[in-house]
């Protein structure tokens, strides 16, 4: 089955994937981390009942995946397929998360809250997994009580999550904005607009290769899909925009331009030893080249692969070893040009 | 735009002014340095329970501090620490003080969203909800508020609008 991250979306020339996330705690059940083993061990037993013994209703095919017998590398690939959070990968209690098969649902168990569930798309499409979050949760509120408060809504752990609990989100990827500098303003009043800016991985990760991931900050006294629709059309504002700019440096500065896309693809296929940063430096330039029709030979997807191919832990895993820094940049670079020279120009 | 102080490579992002006996001196650094020298700790945790305790202050009741939620255990003063909650008994417990600080993060303390066992039918229904902002932006324009009244005209236009797409 065909996996999301490889996946073509609407507005994919800008917009790299979405996702909404939902977080739920079981009624009556202290939070994971002041809880005990057995309880954290009840919470995942029930979870994994729950959608895998539950009657079909959701007809999809979920595998679990226990934490605590799950070596790192292995914790670390699911983070940069954005499967799990960097901070379920680092825990030290009880935890796991189910997966579907085409990876495009996971729900991760004993995070902050008992339950985080993650709906994750190409391109943009916000609303479509939503409907979808809102019928996994649903179905799960068939057979486990979730905390709820009439005038509070969702309860969670942290008091920024409260109320509908949801968390919608985009990753985009925005170098004509970040050339011309108007990023800057962009992202100021985004930030009043109560919505969040980060790097590719979430909180306190740093922007790499000209991706942003905005997210709405309020969860609490309004409806999901105002939120929704409001991350959607904030996010279709700053698409347009994008665009607008990348025509304009093309008309304005094409030369400059163009050679910059090419140098950097003459990097990509030529370098032997890469590191994960510049890689995806280089691939943004990339990207933009295919987005503006300059690279023909290249397609979009496979960039969508080998940006998570090159992370250090996707690496190891495809190795099946562990590997030195030294060496990791030098199969990360006869990696990104074996795909390169495939493509023919 | 000045450079960072400390690696002079990088534009500085962060000004912060510090008071070392009496004396204040300017420091720009970049955020790479702040965060890899420690002089600045952003911590959200903290900063969450800053609100609160901030609440707390303004609210002069000292008891609240050692009131410890009957579901967890946990007390306001441990909550002003850790910016967490122990179970989601907590909300009940420290209902006012969670109010006031809810409304500083969200702007609002009242969910209008979804419901467990909510059908597809009552989606976005909510009559209830409905009635209360109606007489909440009464109370709002009576007081002249005006910023909470336009923003509560917007809330019952959108549950208005809802409940006609579904009829």
């Amino acid at each position: 089955m065909k996996k999301w991250y490889v996946d073509q979306g609407p507005d994919s020339d800008v917009v790299m994937s979405c996702r909404i996330r939902l977080a739920r705690n079981f009624a009556g059940f202290p939070y994971p981390h002041g809880s005990t083993p057995e309880i954290r061990r009840e919470v995942m037993d029930r979870t994994v009942a729950a959608l895998m013994h539950g009657n079909g209703g959701l007809f999809l095919q979920f595998r679990f995946i226990d934490f605590t017998r799950l070596p790192s590398v292995e914790r670390q690939v699911l983070v940069e397929k954005h499967l799990v959070s960097k901070e379920l990968a680092e825990s030290k209690i009880e935890c796991g998360v189910i997966i579907n098969d085409s990876e495009n649902i996971s729900i991760m168990i004993n995070e902050e809250d008992h339950l985080r569930i993650q709906c994750l798309g190409a391109g943009l499409q916000l609303e479509e997994l939503w409907t979808l979050a809102d019928r996994i949760d649903s179905f799960l509120s068939e057979s486990i009580d979730f905390a709820y408060d009439n005038k509070f809504g969702y309860l969670t752990c942290c008091p920024t999550n409260i109320g509908t609990a949801i968390r919608a989100s985009a990753m985009l990827h925005l170098p004509a904005l970040v050339m011309t500098g108007y990023i800057k303003g962009i992202l100021e009043s985004i930030t009043k607009l109560g919505v969040a800016v980060r790097g590719m991985f979430g909180e306190n990760t740093e922007t790499t290769g000209n991706v942003f991931q905005i997210s709405n900050q309020v969860t609490l006294g309004r409806t999901e899909h105002d939120i929704v629709t409001g991350v959607r059309s904030l996010s279709n504002q700053i698409v347009g925009q994008e665009r607008e700019l990348r025509k304009e440096l093309l008309a304005q500065n094409g030369i400059r331009l163009v050679d910059r896309i090419h140098r950097s693809y003459g990097v990509l296929r030529n370098a032997r030893i890469i590191s994960a940063d510049e890689t995806l430096q280089k691939l943004s330039d990339v990207r933009l080249g295919v987005n503006l029709g300059l690279l023909p030979g290249i397609d979009e997807t496979r960039l969508n692969a080998l940006m998570l191919d090159i992370q250090p832990g996707n690496i190891q895993q495809k190795l099946g070893r562990a590997l030195r820094p030294d060496d990791r940049d030098a199969t990360r670079a006869s990696l990104v040009r074996e795909v390169m020279q495939m493509q023919d120009l | 735009m000045p450079i960072c102080q400390i690696c002079s490579q990088r534009e500085a992002s962060l000004f912060i002014t510090r008071n070392l006996n009496g004396q204040k001196t300017q420091v720009s650094v970049c955020r790479q340095c702040a965060a890899e020298s420690g002089i600045v700790k952003i911590d959200l945790n903290k900063l969450l329970a800053g609100l609160a305790a901030f609440t707390h202050a303004q609210d002069e009741e000292e008891e609240k501090n050692v009131e410890a939620c009957q579901g967890c255990g946990m007390t306001l003063a441990e909550f002003n620490t850790t910016g967490r909650m122990g179970c989601s008994q907590c909300y009940g417990t420290f209902a006012e003080p969670m109010e006031h600080l809810l409304t500083r993060i969200h702007g609002h303390a009242r969910h209008i969203g979804k419901h467990p066992g909510q059908t597809e039918a009552e989606e976005s229904a909510l009559p209830g909800d409905l009635e209360r902002l109606k007489s909440e932006l009464i109370c709002a324009i009576a007081e002249e508020a005006y910023e909470k009244a336009a923003d509560l005209r917007d809330r019952i236009r959108e549950l208005e609008r809802r409940r006609e797409a579904r009829t």
